[in-house]
């Protein structure tokens, strides 16, 4: 998860170079058409077929991220860009409560410690 | 970030919190379909050919812009970079503990604000520095918890 909020992170100031030029959906567009075709090439690669029993998940998991981002940029638009970042970082809140609803999962009384600190240092920062 | 709204924003300030509901809406699907078994590049696969549709339909009504030599650095920057976090993100919530991988999330934060000082000269507020120090705090202390759990399994 580190990594990948390095990646992310690197991408945000890829983005700040790339919104001179283009809009933010495209960029989108850019970032989601390259996964597709890498994944791709590495599916080829290792022999993993396009066809799966759980065409919904994929479908539910891509639906929901669309709608996510789509509000992010509408949020962004709207608000302070600090605004919509710390409304965007309440997502572990809402981890918690799924796992609560979905899985029956309890969180670690620590874990949920970490995750208010956490998020208290979105507000400090 | 101190967030601060406007009292006639506030719709635009429930779409916000929404968006946080989505990405853990988005974590919690991806750690389901890696319970069933999928492969980590499928998942990413699907994801890309589904968000990509969804925001080239999003990106019509603002004009198309067509990259050219000197604009295509940051677009390959933003698609590569991007494409890497997202398949760290699927491994992550894919393999690791959902809630421990959503606090490491906030490291997002550090990471830009270090950025922010290398690439665009910013100076960091001590209460920034604050919030770095809280948040590695916050990591230490899920890290902690994983590493303790897993030597109780054993």
């Amino acid at each position: 998860m580190l990594a990948a909020s390095l990646g992310f992170a690197t991408m945000a100031v890829f983005i700040k170079f790339g919104a001179q030029n283009f809009s933010t959906a495209e960029l989108v567009f850019y970032r989601s058409a390259l996964s597709g075709v890498a994944m791709y090439a590495v599916m080829r690669r290792r022999g993993i077929s396009l066809a799966t029993k759980h065409a919904g998940m994929h479908v539910r998991r891509a639906l929901f991220s669309v709608v996510g981002f789509v509000m992010f940029f509408h949020a962004m638009a709207e608000l302070p860009l600090a605004t919509a970042m710390a409304l965007n970082y309440t997502a572990p809140f809402f981890t918690v409560a799924l796992l609560l609803w979905l899985a029956r999962e309890r969180p670690d009384a620590i874990v949920a410690v970490a995750v208010v600190l956490g998020f208290s240092a979105t507000l400090v920062s | 970030l101190k967030p601060t709204i406007a009292a006639d924003k506030w719709v635009a300030g429930i779409v916000g919190l929404l968006s946080g509901a989505m990405s853990a809406v988005t974590y919690y699907n991806v750690r389901e379909l890696s319970r069933v078994d999928e492969p980590e590049s499928r998942i990413v696969f699907y994801y890309g050919v589904f968000d990509s549709l969804g925001a080239l339909v999003l990106a019509i009504p603002f004009g198309w812009h067509v990259p050219t030599s000197t604009t295509i650095w940051p677009l390959l920057g933003v698609a590569f970079m991007g494409t890497l976090g997202q398949i760290f993100m699927t491994r992550a919530f894919g393999q690791g503990k959902t809630l421990v991988s959503a606090v490491l999330s906030y490291s997002g934060i550090v990471f830009s604000s270090l950025f922010g000082i290398w690439i665009f000269g910013d100076d960091l507020p001590w209460s920034s520095w604050l919030a770095i120090a809280m948040i590695i705090a916050a990591g230490v202390i899920a890290l902690r918890t994983t590493s303790r759990s897993r030597t109780a399994k054993r």
